[in-house]
């Protein structure tokens, strides 16, 4: 975790007075957050462009809840923001039509994650083969470090699928893990 | 959360960790973020408006609905009536008229709907020796008829109307906290006929006019007292309407009564005279009634109404 695991701790994320809740209260509560939903959703997308739309389009889904004052823990909402737009198959269509339409005059839309920050990491290969979900509940487990109710509050599920979701997703990469260290070996 | 003895597991997180650190969001995100918070706004602008619309169009057809339903003007009729029974209990009744279709009124004919129906719900409550107890009286009218009769040729202008009443049926209703009115249901009622006839629909200021009432009733006879005299209005003011001093309303809860027999046929004529003393045009109405005066009338009892508009010049 690090030095984000303070970042919940700040006064910015209380939940202000109706009177603070306008665009600029809310950027300033969602700052300290962003990056490391940024993190989660760079591990949990295909490539960069789809992690930098779920997580602006988690804020813009973030904001009329938390003016109306409906959301009580903001970077819990905001997480379950995040990887829903990850994990939705009709948002990610919507998502990736959005950003091929952007491509023209943007060429970070065609850099994947793995060629950006470490295309020869074995365990990115792997987590990537993994199926989103597998992959959500092995990011939010293992790097955003959240207990089994926490995912699955989190993905929307039981706890029971969680857990054998992540036994699946562990025994995936250690045989694809297994397998490449034995062969290189 | 994890197993921290499970170096796959250990490894796992310090890798993850690894891929990602250092990655920053960029700044713009939240320029991206802004419009797509407008953009949101505005799709659920369209989805409240589409929903107002559709709110709204389901109103209006409701609306049409139940206009269709209960045409103004010639639709429900409610006529609300509350007396008190003979041991102090409320009695409401409660008159529902329904007329499917329009009536159409000149100054030479009227004709009204066939088919039209009266339901009189009687509603008794508070009464002594028990709760609150109900009965159901419907008219039903199978065939109110309002004719004009029209004159010999060359005579003045027409001058009667007849109007055959609605059937009385007083069903032998009960109330589970009571018990039935009446042992049996009641035969259908033979409905009562009015007619009206005035010498002179047109006459002139200060002529006497004579008005004639003749009702036949051929299942109950007619009360000598003064709320079986038909109640008459001339229409100037002169005399106001009386309101039916005789409701059509279920016998007070007794024991059950056995159907008495039929007491008709009866037969009532009276006549009346009246001097206008002011022009225009003016109704003559008329109500007559069978049977008892007191609440509780027999189930042959039966009512009717007339209504003669004349012109005075």
């Amino acid at each position: 975790m690090g030095s984000d695991d303070t970042l919940t701790l700040l006064p910015a994320l209380a939940v202000p007075a109706a009177a603070d809740r306008g665009w600029d209260a809310f950027v300033t509560a969602w700052w300290p957050l962003q990056d490391r939903l940024f993190r989660i959703a760079l591990l949990i997308a295909r490539d960069r462009s789809d992690a930098e739309d779920a997580v602006s389009d988690a804020m813009a889904a973030t904001y009329a809840p938390w003016k109306a004052g409906r959301v009580r823990a903001l970077d819990a909402y905001a997480r379950r923001a995040v990887v829903n737009c990850l994990t939705s198959k009709g948002r990610r269509k919507v998502t990736a039509d959005r950003h091929r339409q952007r491509r023209t005059g943007d060429e970070r839309g065609l850099r994947e994650v793995a060629d950006h920050v470490a295309d020869r990491d074995l365990i990115r290969e792997a987590l990537l083969e993994l199926p989103t979900k597998q992959r959500a509940i092995v990011v939010l487990r293992y790097y955003a470090q959240l207990s089994v109710a926490e995912t699955a509050s989190t993905l929307g599920v039981a706890e029971g699928t969680v857990k054998s979701q992540t036994h699946d997703a562990l025994r995936a990469l250690r045989v694809r893990l297994g397998a490449t260290q034995e062969g290189s070996e | 959360v994890t197993d921290p003895h499970d170096p796959f597991e250990r490894e796992l997180t310090d890798r993850l960790e690894a891929i990602v650190h250092g990655e920053a969001a960029p700044f713009e995100l939240v320029d991206r973020a802004a419009a797509r918070t407008t953009e949101l706004a505005h799709q659920r602008r369209l989805r409240r408006g589409v929903t107002g619309a559709g709110l709204a169009a389901l109103v209006t057809a409701a609306v049409w609905l139940i206009a269709v339903a209960n045409p103004i003007g010639n639709g429900t009729q409610h006529q609300d009536t509350v007396a008190f029974g003979p041991d102090g209990h409320r009695i409401t009744t409660t008159t529902e008229a329904h007329h499917p279709t329009s009536s159409t009124s000149s100054s030479t004919s009227t004709t009204e709907p066939e088919g039209a129906s009266t339901t009189t719900t009687t509603r008794h409550e508070g009464a002594t020796g028990g709760g609150p107890v109900r009965s159901t009286t419907t008219t039903s009218v199978a065939a109110t008829t309002l004719s004009t009769l029209n004159p010999p040729e060359g005579a003045p202008e027409p001058k009667c109307v007849q109007i055959t009443g609605p059937s009385n049926s007083v069903h032998d209703s009960w109330d589970e906290d009571y018990r039935r009115f009446w042992t049996t249901q009641p035969p259908e009622d033979q409905p009562l006929t009015l007619q009206v006839c005035v010498d002179d629909v047109t006459p002139k200021k200060g002529q006497e006019v004579t008005l004639t009432v003749t009702a036949d009733d051929p299942d109950q006879t007619f009360s000598s007292d003064t709320c079986s005299l038909p109640n008459l209005f001339w229409g100037d003011e002169a005399n106001p309407k009386l309101a039916p001093c005789r409701d059509t309303v279920a016998p007070a809860p007794q024991e059950p009564a056995p159907v008495p027999e039929p007491s008709g046929p009866g037969h009532l004529q009276k006549t009346f005279t009246h001097t206008y003393s002011s022009t225009g045009p003016s109704t003559i109405h008329v109500d007559a009634g069978s049977g008892p005066d007191a609440p509780g009338p027999l189930p042959y009892s039966s009512t009717a109404s007339a209504d003669l508009p004349i012109a005075v010049h």
